[in-house]
């Protein structure tokens, strides 16, 4: 995408180095070079998670791509110091409509994403809404958290480009995906009733090989790669 | 904040190896939210069962074996036979459309005239010589982990899989896939494994786990659930297994 902008009163704020609360802004990323990692939309990480991660968060391997992409990077050229990639707004959003047109990442144990997240994980200010690519990119892992208990369902998917995304309304959450004529086939919904505002995050990184992370995003056994994002968009 | 959100996802991490490595995954379909999944009656086999007849072998280059590859619109050319059903809450709200195969693919599609508590418009493909006549046969898919299938279909988003014993899971008590789809013919590669292959939750854990259905599977079922007013289609084309 060649456009890029953060639209409404968010961005006068954004102007200002503030943070401001969440409400169902209107955000559109075309990562063309006006946004994208490490700009006023973005934080990009830079550290490790742990267990069940295989890799550490590096500033290097966040990037914007010279066809006005986003590319989120793992590279394994280094088996014992895999580095990956992850940013996230520093917006927080309450409810809208979040779509991403994205190619995720292939890495046998790897995962590519695109979620909402708040809180600490397990307890009651947990909340976050998932599409998370794993295991080659073969499956797709939907799940809602909501107060540290988890709902999740599973899909086996096509590798390649595609446009998806997750609708978050007071008393819902529905994933579709939008197919070539525009339109959304949903594939999933959860009657769920939560505020907290949650922040949005990509990442793409692999996992440790523990028992935990096999059986979740599968082995892993070297080597990297992207996962792109063409854009990232967000509306009420 | 940094090192808060460190905390928090290694915590989310730990959680999620907590339930990957535990029981939860058996409940892929998730908390009673998934798809809708029929439990309506599904076909009987034509014939009554024999024993599983051996997988053949290996092909020399990826070690696929093809299960079915529809040649036209009732049966594949590894000599098994494809046949539709369809269903709804309200039997007569549902109407068949034409079956038809062009290019090593099969399509099918139904109409309702009305929202259903319960739908579907399915496709079955039986194994490798199974024609549906005695003496039917099913395959022993125990030495294979997954599943390739090309799947599609314009009108919705998502298919089940059902990997079918014999005789057939009538309740659709049996190892059942989620499977993402569009408009074109793509190929899902599958685990043939419970984490894909899950029971649908309204079976209470009871019904063809995937590891008992492997070593004599029937026939496979792609079924579009979809419930609401409308046309609603899919498309099968080559499926499968692999090592």
């Amino acid at each position: 995408m060649i456009n890029s902008i953060v639209k409404g009163a968010f961005a006068a704020v954004l102007a200002m180095g503030l943070h401001v609360g969440a409400q169902a802004t209107n955000f559109f990323d075309g990562f063309d070079g006006t946004g994208g990692p490490n700009g006023s939309v973005w934080e990009t990480a830079n550290w490790a998670n742990g267990d069940i991660f295989g890799c550490t968060f590096a500033f290097s391997e966040a990037w914007l791509t010279g066809w006005g992409g986003l590319d989120l990077n793992v590279n394994g050229s280094n088996r014992s110091a895999v580095k990956c990639a992850e940013v996230r707004t520093w917006q927080s959003f309450r409810y809208g409509k979040f779509v991403t047109r994205l190619q995720p990442g292939t890495i046998p144990g790897g995962n590519s994403s695109f979620f909402l997240y708040t809180g600490n994980a397990g307890t009651s200010n947990h909340f976050e809404i998932d599409l998370e690519f794993i295991k080659g990119g073969t499956v797709l892992h939907t799940n809602v958290w909501t107060g540290g208990r988890q709902n999740f369902q599973q899909f086996a998917i096509a590798t390649g480009w595609r446009t998806i995304g997750f609708e978050w309304r007071p008393t819902y959450v529905r994933w579709f995906h939008v197919n070539d004529a525009g339109a959304e086939m949903e594939f999933r919904r959860v009657n769920t009733a939560f505020s907290a505002p949650m922040r949005l995050m990509l990442n793409h990184w692999v996992g440790n090989n523990s028992s935990g992370a096999v059986g979740f995003v599968g082995t892993y056994n070297g080597g990297g790669g992207p996962a792109y994002y063409d854009w990232v968009k967000v509306s009420d | 904040m940094d090192q808060m959100f460190r905390r928090s996802v290694r915590h989310s991490c730990t959680a999620l190896t907590a339930l990957f490595g535990a029981v939860a995954l058996t409940a892929c379909g998730g908390g009673g939210t998934s798809v809708p999944t029929s439990v309506a009656p599904t076909p009987a086999a034509s014939a009554p069962p024999s024993a599983p007849v051996p997988a053949p072998p290996a092909g020399p280059s990826s070690g696929d074996v093809a299960f079915a590859t529809p040649s036209s619109a009732t049966g594949t050319s590894e000599a098994g036979k494809i046949e539709t059903y369809f269903f709804a809450e309200k039997s007569g709200e549902i109407v068949a459309g034409a079956v038809t195969q062009a290019s090593g693919e099969v399509d099918f599609s139904a109409s309702l005239s009305g929202n259903q508590a319960y739908a579907g418009t399915a496709i079955r493909v039986y194994a490798p010589g199974n024609t549906g006549a005695a003496p039917v046969s099913a395959f022993d898919a125990s030495g294979f982990t997954k599943l390739k299938i090309r799947l599609k279909s314009s009108s919705d988003g998502v298919l089940s899989i059902k990997l079918q014993p014999s005789p057939v899971a009538g309740d659709g008590c049996t190892a059942t896939a989620q499977a993402i789809v569009d408009a074109t013919l793509s190929e899902l590669v599958i685990d043939l494994n419970d984490t894909m292959f899950a029971l649908p939750d309204y079976c209470n854990g009871t019904g063809s786990k995937v590891g008992t259905v492997k070593a004599g599977l029937f026939a496979i079922d792609v079924i579009n659930g979809a419930t609401t007013t409308g046309s609603h289609n899919l498309g099968v084309g080559t499926v499968k297994l692999a090592p």
